[in-house]
């Protein structure tokens, strides 16, 4: 509520902060016109103005403190911010004050305390200013300086398609070389714009070597050390990534340099790296579930141990522990149903469901780990649970599961690990055996 | 009696609203004159302490759990860390870094290409002669991975398909307490929080009724070189996310059980009333150490039930006792604590750290390590091997490891059945096994006498983001204000070590 509150009055602060700004300034205006002009009369008016603007800048100050309060606000800028507004208020404060008693300062420190205020109201409203807007938005429309291009590759459907050279390599090249290697400003006589020009090179000769990544001109240049007069990007300029270098790396040396080499035939490693920033259109990417906290906290009350695994997805992590479920399994497992497909790991160990309650569970269809053991479940019910696709381990552990229950379980292709022990079942049965050539691993007591 | 309880607080009270009064002439001044004054000067120093009632300067606290809000940053593997921290630097040499090379250099000058200018310790330094000197223990490989292990270890070469060794550790620290405490804090001076208090300051408790971060020490080891409360403190961050540390006996929690003819019925309503006058005083003075205060008499509440509860071994199998050893039956021992551990673990409680001092043979170092070997080896191996079939190594993180490693060239005289060795931060060995990690895998690797690493060296800091990083904690994210810098437990290093990660 009260933080709510601090919210609504901090955001009053974009807008208050040019009152401050105007009274300051027109403040300088009316003094310059006070000596310029020659109007002793006006120095009132100054005095009035910059009393005007201290207070003006104190309020501003007090919104924004507020508004860094209510969060989304953080790092170095918002301190630099933080100060600079501060300052401001302290100097145009002081400013008045040696304006009001001129004859007892004197002109020159008049003068010169109007001119840091100035000075730190700048220096204030630009960080201020990068603060809202980020920190290229000054400079990204600029007649001079390097515009930024834009980084993202062509548009595929999906992400087998993606070659490495064009859709992973190009948008770094295009991001970290292209500022000075392109077509209409070839530094070293090199462009780095396509495949074609650059299998041509540089007035050095080649840049690489295909599958001899070691010998490569354009691998020694960026893994250098970075005070090196060879290294590159020149000065100044944003290094490679150590996966971008790796990248690169694996294409000359692995990938033999071949601009058509699909993406899916590097390390798994790059693979990984790569995908998020492939320009995939339409429904590949994972969309963002929402997490609905008042759900979450009722699950608490109810005894849950609810945690969020990643924001990005949603994901939960539910254990219902064995004193909170109370013989009430069956009962609380109903209030899941709302997240059901938010619930990526779930522990119900010793908590007494029964074979009906894992049909419930077998909706669940994100669910990855999945802890049952201790309970009276047995075969007719574990079957159920073939339907969840994603589920990579399994605990079965002391229930009454038997070898033939295994059979539904070798569906789960996304198995990796069965944990069985205290159950009858042996380590040698056959229905084991053919479950662990599945490549699940199998885990009994020891 | 009870109108105290139910009545407000300050207005039945008149010496209370003497205060208050008296309060109020002397607020209206601080604060009006004082006050902007010392809330912009506080805001120009970094000095949040001024305000720190208002001045929230840390993260909002998530809403479901109590860790910070947006984290995990990303999808976590590990839920939970064991940590078994063998205190006084363990020999490498003699447990799992196997150089039969030095089988023939054994009793030659340590070359001074391979030692580089090192400074040793005050230790050694003076020492005329740095012979080189081999194990005198006998290796063998082990496991489908084929690890190499000392035959001190016979339970541990059991589990090698399980651990992820990691050969090439590396820290800058060659003494005790600065290599111990660089290691918990990230920091080789005191004051900075423990691995474990950062860990339940990001991401919360799972277990509201028992401590996040508990200390569990052996009582059954040779204590030559002291541990301190600080390595498991909280540094700045707020004290309730300091390590518990629970006593080395057979009651690890003093003063749970009610005292005689007291039922303890009206305990409730005596902590309630206690919070609203610590909360009067939270009130007035907005020191966040009242709020850790009230946390800690909530959780000591708590732990009246849920303490006695995970410390009742009666209904461990004597299987179970067999398993870790005989020990295990002794409260405190190093078999005890990790069959403790593996309790802690089993009610989600997110760090238990072990501490088992005397790895530190500077000389008779033969005897020393057998000794220790015999009071950790067996135990170690069926912690893993227990909380592999229960499940519980999918989400469960384990480290085994010390401060730092020992040298080659025997410290003192190398006679023929014995030799000592000093402490050696250019190499060491530790393992970590569990979520996340791969199993049956070695990492990094020392040249052939066991003084410098030759290939993937990692630091302290590496090791720590690494363990965040199985958190779904980005460690450069992870961090703290304080004096008006951003502190994190990996300083302004540390790289994720990716080569071990599943």
């Amino acid at each position: 509520m009260i933080q709510d509150l601090i919210t609504f009055i901090g955001r009053f602060h974009p807008l208050w902060v040019h009152l401050p700004i105007g009274f300051l300034i027109i403040a300088v205006f009316f003094k310059a016109y006070v000596v310029l002009g020659k109007k002793p009369a006006m120095q009132e008016a100054v005095s009035f103005s910059l009393l005007l603007g201290t207070i003006s800048a104190l309020i501003a100050a007090v919104l924004g403190f507020l508004l860094s309060r209510s969060g989304g606000y953080e790092g170095d800028l918002l301190d630099i911010h933080l100060v600079a507004g501060w300052t401001t208020v302290f100097i145009s404060a002081i400013a008045w004050w040696v304006n009001k008693n001129e004859l007892r300062f004197g002109k020159r420190l008049n003068y010169a305390v109007l001119g840091f205020m100035i000075l730190a109201l700048s220096v204030t409203g630009h960080f201020g200013r990068n603060l809202t807007h980020g920190e290229d938005y000054l400079t990204a429309f600029a007649p001079f300086g390097e515009k930024q291009e834009v980084t993202k590759g062509r548009v595929l459907a999906k992400a087998e398609d993606a070659e490495v050279f064009t859709d992973v390599i190009q948008p770094v090249l295009r991001s970290k070389c292209q500022s000075c290697h392109r077509p209409g400003k070839t530094k070293g006589e090199l462009n780095l714009h396509s495949y074609e020009t650059l299998l041509k090179g540089g007035e050095n000769g080649p840049v690489f070597i295909a599958a001899d990544a070691e010998k490569s001109e354009l691998i020694r240049r960026v893994t250098l050390p970075a005070d090196h007069d060879d290294f590159m990007p020149a000065e100044g300029k944003k290094p490679l990534t150590e996966e971008e270098i790796q990248l690169l790396t694996w294409w000359i040396a692995k990938g033999n340099a071949n601009p058509k080499i699909s993406l899916m035939d590097a390390d798994e490693e790059i693979i990984a790296w790569a995908k998020p920033r492939l320009n995939i259109s339409g429904g590949e990417k994972m969309l963002a579930v929402s997490i609905d906290t008042v759900h979450l906290k009722a699950l608490e009350k109810m005894g849950f141990r609810v945690r969020v695994l990643s924001h990005e997805y949603g994901a939960l992590d539910v254990v219902l522990p064995s004193d909170a479920a109370n013989g009430q399994a069956s009962d609380l497992l109903k209030a899941l149903l709302p997240i059901k497909d938010q619930i990526y790991w779930l522990s119900l160990a010793g908590t007494g469901i029964q074979d009906a309650d894992l049909s419930q569970i077998a909706q669940f269809s994100n669910l990855q780990r999945l802890r049952v053991e201790n309970n009276p479940i047995s075969d007719s019910g574990i079957s159920a649970l073939r339907s969840l696709s994603k589920l990579e381990s399994l605990n079965l552990n002391g229930t009454k599961v038997s070898a033939a229950g295994l059979e539904p379980l070798a569906e789960i292709n996304s198995l990796k690990s069965l944990f069985l022990w205290n159950t009858t079942i042996e380590p040698q049965d056959k229905k084991v055996e053919k479950i662990s050539s599945t490549g699940v691993k199998v885990v009994f007591g020891s | 009696m009870s109108h105290h309880h139910d009545a407000p607080l300050r207005s039945s009270n008149r010496d209370l609203q003497e205060i208050e009064k008296n309060m109020d002439r002397r607020r209206f001044l601080t604060k009006t004159s004082l006050g902007l004054g010392s809330l912009a000067l506080g805001s120009l120093m970094g000095m949040e302490k001024i305000f720190a009632e208002k001045a929230q300067t840390q993260p909002l606290l998530s809403e479901t759990t109590n860790g910070l809000a947006g984290l995990p940053h990303f999808m976590p593997k590990a839920k939970r860390v064991i940590y078994l921290f063998q205190s006084g630097g363990p020999s490498q040499l003699e447990l799992y870094d196997y150089k039969p090379k030095l089988i023939d250099l054994h009793g030659q000058e340590l070359p001074d290409s391979v030692r580089d200018g090192q400074r040793l310790t005050g230790m050694s330094a003076d020492q005329s002669s740095f012979p080189m000197t081999a194990s005198a223990f006998k290796f063998s490989q082990y496991g489908q991975s084929r690890a190499w292990v000392s035959e001190l270890m016979p339970y541990t070469a059991e589990i090698v398909d399980e651990l992820c060794f990691i050969k090439s550790l590396q820290t800058g620290q060659i003494n005790h307490d600065p290599a111990i405490t660089f290691f918990q804090t990230g920091h080789q001076l005191p004051g900075r929080p423990s691995m474990g208090a950062w860990l339940s300051y990001g991401l919360g408790s799972d277990n509201q009724n028992l401590p996040s971060f508990i200390v569990l020490v052996s009582k059954n080891a040779v204590q030559d070189q002291p541990l301190y409360a600080r390595l498991w403190g909280n540094g700045f961050l707020p004290s309730q996310y300091q390590g518990i540390q629970f006593r080395s006996g057979k009651d690890p929690v003093l003063y749970l059980g009610n005292p005689e003819n007291y039922d303890g019925k009206d305990r409730r309503e005596m902590l309630d009333y206690l919070k609203s006058l610590n909360e009067v005083q939270l009130d007035t003075y907005g020191d966040p150490e009242i709020n850790a205060r009230i946390a800690q008499y909530e959780m000591a509440f708590r732990m009246q039930t849920s303490v006695p509860e995970i410390t009742d071994m009666s209904r461990e199998p004597d299987s179970v006792y067999e398993m870790y050893g005989e020990d295990s039956r002794d409260p405190g021992t190093y078999a005890a604590n990790c069959l403790l551990a593996r309790k802690l673990i089993e009610k989600d409680v997110k760090f238990v750290q072990l501490y088992h001092q005397g790895w530190d043979q500077h000389g008779n170092l033969p005897g020393g390590i057998k000794n220790q070997c015999q009071k950790t080896d067996r135990a170690t191996a069926a912690l893993i091997k227990d909380l592999k079939q229960r499940g519980l190594l999918e989400d469960t993180l384990v480290v085994w490891g010390g401060e730092f490693g020992r040298t080659v060239y025997s410290q003192g005289t190398l006679s023929p059945d014995n030799y000592g060795r000093d402490h050696h931060p250019r190499c060491f060995t530790k393992w970590m096994c569990g979520a996340g990690v791969k199993p049956g895998f070695t990492y990094g690797e020392t040249d052939d006498f066991g003084y410098n690493v030759v290939r993937d060296p990692v630091h302290v800091h590496d090791l720590q983001a690494t363990i965040l990083h199985l958190f779904g904690i980005d460690h450069e994210k992870l961090t703290y204000k304080y004096q008006g810098r951003r502190f994190r437990l990996t300083d302004v290093e540390g790289h994720v070590v990716k080569g071990i990660l599943t």
